[in-house]
């Protein structure tokens, strides 16, 4: 099973939405960051949405990748939203001292996609 | 004796903390011939030019990975899931102990090239735990005070690994000389 390590790219509207597997190699995260940016430079995204609510692990290689990457993708002019990042993983991350001061983060994809003006409403809503 | 002096010519660093209740803390100043660099961080008095053994335990199930690939990180962090999960750890020791696993086997293969790391599932009254032992016989870390103390960085992390480990484990021991390096963790079930 390939999927549980290689991380997707999709498009949502005009969002790139990169998702993190669960368990990637170093090489996996190495290839995601690669990708997205050259999909930035070729679709001009409003935003990228960067996906880590199946990562499990986030070290400091980790760590640093989307930091990077999502400096990367602002110095692109795309607007980078982190979601998804789990309990665990935000206090594990607190406790060894990453910081993401400057990165804007989001609970989910929907929540993202509000925060830049696209409101997803599913036909059969109701309002809680 | 002979044993002894050559360890001492090796001029062998050790770091050491234990943090799990029921341990003693050891006084530092035990009339030492070498000198004793110490420091202090949240988790109490860590000790540095000092070699002793870590609190006894007893040693269970046990298993190796063997570091020498990039890929192996993750097949450490894999069996390192497995053990932890097995032995009913709650998710956040969970992740913190496959996150330090994460760091020190990335440590191994950037470092020393190959290596390998060593768990036992280890028991101490009526509490279990997994100790994490990693072995290479490469270079050595040059300045192990600053290493641990986060006030040394390489490229390749956020530059807090081997501190960010002390952080997430009970206990933390590193030996290094530039005949390799062993560092052996400890995580406590709560």
């Amino acid at each position: 099973m390939t999927e549980a390590h290689s991380p997707s790219i999709t498009t949502l509207f005009d969002v790139l939405l990169a998702s993190f597997p669960a368990e990637p190699t170093d090489r996996a995260v190495d290839t995601l960051q690669e990708e997205l940016l050259s999909l930035v430079e070729s679709e001009h995204p409003r935003a990228v949405i960067i996906d880590v609510s199946r990562v499990t692990t986030l070290d400091s290689f980790f760590a640093r990748v989307i930091a990077e990457t999502a400096d990367m993708v602002q110095l692109l002019g795309g607007e980078p939203i982190i979601v998804g990042v789990r309990p665990s993983v935000a206090i594990t991350a607190a406790q060894l001292g990453y910081t993401f001061d400057e990165i804007t983060t989001a609970r989910d994809v929907d929540h993202a996609l509000e925060t830049v003006g696209i409101s997803v409403t599913q036909e059969t809503t109701t309002d809680e | 004796m002979s044993e002894r002096r050559r360890d001492s010519d090796r001029s062998t660093t050790e770091i050491q903390q234990d943090s799990a209740p029921g341990f003693e803390r050891r006084s530092t100043d035990g009339g030492q011939p070498t000198p004793v660099q110490t420091f202090t961080d949240c988790q109490g008095e860590q000790t540095v030019n000092e070699s002793r053994p870590l609190p006894e335990v007893n040693q269970l199930d046990s298993g190796t990975v063997e570091i020498v690939s990039e890929d192996d990180i993750l097949t450490a962090r894999q069996t390192t899931r497995e053990v932890v999960e097995s032995l009913d750890f709650r998710i956040t020791d969970v992740t913190r102990t496959v996150t330090a696993v994460s760091e020190l086997a990335r440590n191994v293969y950037l470092y020393a090239g190959e290596g390998t790391m060593t768990w036992y599932e280890i028991r101490r009254g009526d509490r279990t735990g997994i100790e994490l032992r990693f072995d290479d016989d490469g270079p050595g870390i040059k300045n192990l005070s600053a290493a641990v103390s986060g006030n040394y960085s390489t490229s390749h992390g956020m530059g807090r690994g081997l501190e960010g480990t002390r952080e997430l484990m009970d206990t933390f021991k590193i030996q290094t000389s530039k005949d390799g390096t062993t560092v052996t963790v400890r995580k406590w079930n709560r």
